[in-house]
């Protein structure tokens, strides 16, 4: 049996408005196509993959307006995507645009969008760290560069383990030490661990 | 002879919380005060002229990494925050959570630790303290199910608190960034 078509992803062109009257998003659809191509349309509105909103648009529908609820304003923009396609699993073209109404970025953000933009590549594992480490896998980062083919540069990066687990091996490390220590520890940071 | 030795005692007592307000020796009088009879005096230490703010970032379930996003530890300051200021306990802790790791980071960075990561140089170092895993926690309990892993900052803005948080005026610089982590538990919870 064959895998069922997996639509293509369009990424979703937002517009930030911090004056907005309104207080719920809009996504505005409109067939790329126009009305001429026939069939019923069924998008799915995606953050970061995560299906967050779904509709369809009638065949002779070429615009559709609604109000997203689930789009809340500390989602980022850039993890917005929308997959369209026709009931026989065709690919529509379909353009999506999102207003939605966000605070201003506050002075923080804006300093620490300028001055940590990305995110640094990371070939290879820290050797010292490696027992914390969950995994190594590629990311696309906010800033889009281009790399020499002009395809967007993708990063590896290093993720490390959840808190839960990080909590356990400091547990395990202080039991290892002796209470003395361990009573020390609870009340300063810590030095290296598991170096 | 009775109030002779109360003095004494209070003369003792005074020198030794002197001694341990020396940085040098603060350690090494923690370690001895089971009783936690030594204050940490901190009566001259020098304000807090930077207002610590908490920033996070993504990475999405797609692989997308977000922008810097600030996280509102508490509530907007109201007129009645004079007598009653619930979020008055959250702001102090992300405060104190903050001060700990930056004193953490400054004393590693003198130390000359050095440690290739994603974060700043001390954040390897850092990531199984206290501090840091009590912000990473918090955090991780408040990411959208589409958050795979989370990264926090924190950063020393000058003047929020008097002009406010979108003022254009005012610098401020980065003091911390963690490592990027799973917010999600081994066994699928979180």
């Amino acid at each position: 049996m064959e895998p069922a078509p997996v639509p293509a992803q369009g990424r979703v062109t937002v517009v930030d408005d911090s004056g907005a009257a309104f207080d719920v998003a809009r996504l505005l659809l409109r067939k790329s196509s126009g009305p001429a191509e026939g069939g019923t349309v069924t998008w799915e509105l995606r953050y970061g993959g995560y299906p967050v909103a779904s509709g369809s648009m009638s065949g002779d529908q070429e615009i559709l307006s609604t109000e997203i609820g689930p789009i809340r304003a500390d989602m980022d923009s850039v993890g917005l995507t929308l997959t369209a396609c026709y009931g026989d699993g065709r690919t529509a073209a379909v353009e999506a645009t999102c207003v939605r109404p966000v605070p201003p970025a506050t002075r923080a953000e804006a300093m620490a969008r300028a001055n940590w933009p990305g995110a640094r590549d990371q070939p290879g594992v820290p050797t010292l760290r490696r027992p914390l480490l969950a995994e190594a896998r590629e990311i696309f980062p906010p800033v889009r560069a281009a790399g020499p083919d002009g395809v967007p540069r993708r990063r590896r990066v290093c993720i490390y383990q959840h808190v839960s687990v990080l909590l356990a091996q400091r547990r395990r490390r202080l039991q290892e030490r002796g209470p003395a220590s361990s009573r020390d520890a609870g009340a300063r940071a810590d030095g290296p661990a598991n170096a | 002879m009775l109030s002779w030795l109360v003095g004494a005692v209070l003369a003792i007592w005074f020198l030794l919380t002197v001694l341990r307000n020396i940085p040098s020796l603060r350690t090494a009088f923690q370690r001895r005060d089971a009783a936690q009879l030594l204050p940490d005096w901190a009566l001259f230490a020098r304000p807090r002229t930077k207002d610590m703010v908490l920033l996070r970032r993504d990475v999405l379930g797609d692989g997308t990494l977000t922008r810097w996003r600030e996280v509102t530890v508490a509530g907007p300051r109201r007129w009645y925050n004079v007598a009653w200021n619930p979020g008055l306990g959250p702001r102090r802790a992300m405060l104190a959570l903050a001060s700990t790791i930056i004193a953490t980071a400054q004393r590693d960075r003198r130390a000359g630790r050095r440690a290739a990561g994603q974060g700043t140089l001390t954040a390897l170092t850092a990531m199984t303290s206290v501090p840091y895993l009590t912000i990473l926690r918090y955090l991780s309990e408040r990411s959208h199910p589409a958050v795979a892993a989370t990264q926090f900052m924190i950063a020393a803005i000058e003047d929020q608190a008097i002009t406010g948080r979108h003022a254009g005026a005012g610098q401020g610089h980065i003091e911390f960034v963690s490592e990027l982590h799973w917010i999600r538990a081994p066994g699928g919870g979180r």
